[in-house]
């Protein structure tokens, strides 16, 4: 087989040009079918049958943990009566485009824009400072967060209220900037690297015709950057949407629901609260804000990636 | 006179620009260290003594003690930390033997239509995997493998498997056509095509690739905490547990926190090069 495809690249005419490529498109769908197969056995498979159990009333415990039955729209209707749930939404939004999209994109690139006027020697050492805040595990990210906003903390001493303890008064704050400063790092690194691909000669042409250093970043260096900073708000987007381990390990949810985001809030209802259906019919609405997100980046992203590859 | 002043002018502009850059360079230093504090307090705490770790306000010069650190050795950090580099490493394999030829097929020899097949992998990142839970959990459950480092190996393999495929791709694409037609004419079959042409330029970045899963699936807690408990029990699992029985204990979460970060730390200096690249899906150099 491959003999053949070596001769038939070497060979011009057309007829064994074009069983090359018939061959190619076994040999493709052969090497993609071990990767595909357990993404959709571990991923697809799983989200179809989790549609089903969202509209069940599956327990964890008890009398219909495994003779559960369909209960047609009796979870929908509980969750939009449900106020937790509507909140949860709130929060999970905030904690999505707020701590996430907005913060982290903007700080990102602001630090990105101290580190281009600033001496090239000190950049290497500056990245390989900040990429500690993202390589951490978000359980160790959670605990050193969780003692600063505890009374005594470190946060509750830089405001001058040491016996506050904020993860009670202000919690969804909290969780925030937690969030904020762990994808920050992260941002600023794909941003610093977008930036280097920025021609110079365009932004010193535009300085030549007298244009300040904000109207060149408005009117070119950003504009040039579009695809990057897409690039980067998708990955945020994919690094917060689910996210549980950094909520659920400061404060779990609470007090009482404040920062119960929808996979927190999927949990409790699943594995503490022991009703799986109605915890399931949670997540699916994640996925459908998941899906919302990402059919709109996939309709910005599409045609910039076909040009790149 | 003129050409003295052009001169002075341009001399004087170079200083302030000279002054202005030390100035931004301070400005980005205060800025880094203060993103890299948190993780500068974790460290130090964690060779504070209990006491010393509580003092209000919080001091810098302290009297180093490794006493926390042989309190958590001694708390059961043991299995915790066998089953995390068993999974970590385990899947980081299987996600590399099922990554590579994906990726191959879908770089060297593209076909158009197959196109598509990326964006199918870069999809299943976009779906919240919180939402496949409780399917998971129920067949684990009916197959006996809850609990079990086998579950967790095939999970973190499916996890870390479209970001593999996306990474190694962009490396592939490096490779020049040229090469590999020119070592085609010289009749070179596919393995010795594979194995003499490619792989020597594309080693670093499958390498990067296998770091960043290893940074993924040592971190990774939420299959971990709904699947496993204590006879598959990671590190991250350990590491919540303890901040929930001794979560006043400052300094010996500290020392946990920092046994647990310490390795992926290195995982990500020694990727940092490759790290941008590979998690813009080759979509920035």
């Amino acid at each position: 087989m491959t003999a053949l495809g070596g001769s038939s690249d070497v060979g011009l005419d057309r007829p064994q040009r074009r069983a090359d490529k018939e061959r190619f498109k076994f040999t493709t769908f052969v090497w993609l079918s071990p990767a595909g197969i357990l993404l959709i056995a571990l991923f697809l498979v799983p989200t179809a049958y989790a549609i089903y159990l969202g509209f069940t009333n599956l327990q964890l415990l008890g009398p219909h943990a495994s003779s559960f039955s369909f209960t047609g729209l009796a979870n929908l209707d509980r969750m939009v009566h449900d106020s937790v749930f509507w909140s949860s939404v709130k929060l999970t939004l905030v904690f999505v485009i707020g701590s996430g999209i907005i913060a982290q994109t903007l700080l990102g690139m602001a630090l990105a824009l101290l580190g281009q006027r600033a001496h090239i020697s000190i950049r290497a050492t500056v990245g390989s400072i900040v990429i500690l805040a993202w390589v951490l595990p978000e359980i160790a990210v959670a605990f050193i967060w969780y003692a600063f906003g505890q009374s005594g903390g470190m946060l509750s001493e830089i405001i001058g209220k040491p016996s506050d303890d904020l993860l009670s008064t202000v919690p969804l704050l909290i969780v925030c900037v937690a969030n904020a400063w762990r994808g920050t790092a992260f941002s600023m690194l794909i941003l610093s690297a977008g930036l280097r691909n920025v021609p110079e000669e365009v932004d010193e042409a535009a300085q030549l015709e007298g244009a300040g250093y904000w109207r060149r970043l408005f009117r070119i260096t950003l504009p040039i950057m579009r695809p990057t900073i897409m690039t980067n708000m998708i990955l945020i987007t994919i690094g917060t949407i689910s996210d549980f381990t950094l909520i659920y390990a400061m404060t779990q949810g609470g007090p009482g629901n404040e920062t119960a985001i929808l996979p927190v809030y999927m949990y409790i209802e699943a594995f503490q609260f022991n009703a799986l259906g109605y915890g399931t019919a949670i997540a699916l609405s994640l996925i459908v804000i998941g899906g919302l997100l990402s059919i709109f980046y996939i309709r910005q992203l599409k045609p910039e990636l076909g040009k790149a590859s | 006179m003129a050409k003295g002043s052009d001169h002075r002018r341009r001399h004087k502009r170079g200083t302030r620009e000279w002054a202005l850059g030390n100035f931004w360079t301070a400005v980005t230093w205060v800025a880094a260290f203060v993103l890299f504090f948190p993780v500068l307090w974790m460290v130090l705490t964690s060779f504070k003594a209990e006491k010393a770790a509580y003092t209000s306000p919080p001091r810098i010069v302290f009297h180093p003690t490794l006493s926390e650190f042989s309190q958590v050795f001694s708390g059961g950090v043991g299995p915790p930390l066998e089953h995390s580099l068993f999974v970590t490493i385990t899947s980081t394999v299987v996600v590399l033997v099922l990554a590579v030829p994906a990726a191959y097929s879908l770089s060297i020899r593209p076909v158009k239509r197959w196109s598509d097949a990326l964006f199918f992998f870069l999809s299943t990142k976009m779906l919240p995997y919180v939402a496949a839970i409780v399917p998971i959990y129920i067949v684990a459950r009916n197959l006996g493998l809850l609990d079990n480092d086998w579950e967790l190996v095939i999970l973190y393999t499916a996890m870390n498997l479209p970001i593999a495929v996306w990474m190694i791709r962009s490396f592939l694409l490096e490779v020049p056509k040229e090469v590999l037609e020119a070592a085609r004419i010289d009749g070179a079959n596919l393995w010795t095509e594979v194995t003499r042409v490619i792989m020597p330029i594309v080693v670093p970045g499958i390498a990067a690739t296998a770091l960043i899963c290893v940074i993924f699936s040592w971190n990774e807690f939420f299959f971990a905490v709904n699947l496993t408990a204590t006879k598959a029990g990671t590190m991250p699992v350990f590491l919540v547990g303890f901040i929930q029985s001794e979560g006043l204990y400052w300094a010996r979460l500290a020392a946990a926190s920092s046994i647990a970060s310490l390795p992926v730390i290195l995982a990500g200096w020694l990727a940092q090069k490759q790290l941008v690249r590979g998690l813009s899906l080759g979509a920035l150099k």
